[in-house]
């Protein structure tokens, strides 16, 4: 938390979701970064609890997770954005394997 | 800290994965298939074991992307392959037990693919596994939290 707040960037992308949700490229609009570190700072502010996004169709929303300013939910925002991250990973570890033909042992 | 308290929580994750439920749920069996999902991004593992049958071990301790030493070690309650696994599991930060959890992941086709359910009721010992997090309340001004966050950054 202490990490995602202390970038002047990632404090206005939290500001402008205060406001309400928004898609990854109205965040990345007022910006002048690219698309990629826009979704760096993004990956930074879910890690810490305080932003989710989800993505439907083509389009990943964001919005802020007020109760992740508070303590308890916090921690609970934690755990649950670092069990999001490894259900990705998941996610990335079985199209991986989709990707490369099996290893043939009997060849 | 000596203040104890216990909250409970209860969080709900899911997934669709574009795998049969034998192959998703494979991933959480096969010790060197879940090395490569579970630890990486910023929690680096340094230690792993999984013993995956009811009433074996996980165990991993590694260093935490706040620089903390944590350990995570749970208990193997009831498998029934390629559709659910119970287990149990508590986390300490360096010697401090800072919670105990009892985790369910269930495995449900889904068109072609699966549906994964992965479903948390914690117990969270004793406040937060950080002190300075106790100080900052609900607030909401994040103007205010932001520069206060900033100046405790800079301290560290």
């Amino acid at each position: 938390m202490f990490q995602a707040l202390a970038d002047p960037t990632r404090r206005g992308m939290v500001e402008r979701l205060s406001r309400g949700p928004a898609s990854v490229s109205a965040l990345a609009r007022p910006l002048a970064i690219s698309l990629p570190a826009v979704l760096q700072h993004l990956q930074v502010l879910e890690a810490s609890g305080l932003v989710r996004s989800e993505k439907v169709g083509r389009v990943r929303t964001c919005h802020v997770e007020p109760a992740a300013l508070r303590p308890v939910e916090q921690w609970v925002s934690k755990r649950r954005a670092s069990c999001e991250r490894r259900l990705d990973r998941l996610g990335d570890y079985l199209a991986e394997q989709d990707a490369q033909p099996k290893k043939r042992r009997d060849s | 800290m000596s203040e104890r308290s216990i909250q409970h929580a209860t969080f709900v994750v899911e997934r669709t994965y574009e795998a049969s439920p034998a192959r998703v749920f494979a991933a959480w069996a096969d010790p060197a298939a879940k090395g490569r999902w579970m630890g990486g991004g910023e929690e680096q593992t340094g230690e792993y074991e999984l013993d995956f049958r009811a009433g074996g071990r996980e165990f991993s301790r590694g260093g935490g992307p706040d620089g903390e030493v944590y350990s995570y070690e749970a208990r193997y309650q009831d498998i029934v392959p390629d559709q659910r696994i119970v287990y149990t599991y508590d986390m300490h930060r360096h010697d401090t037990r800072i919670s105990v959890s009892l985790a369910t992941v269930e495995f449900k086709l889904a068109g072609g693919g699966t549906r994964l359910i992965y479903t948390e009721q914690g117990a969270f010992l004793d406040g937060q596994d950080k002190p300075e997090y106790r100080e900052q309340g609900t607030g909401g001004l994040l103007d205010a939290l932001g520069a206060e966050l900033q100046r405790q950054a800079a301290k560290t």
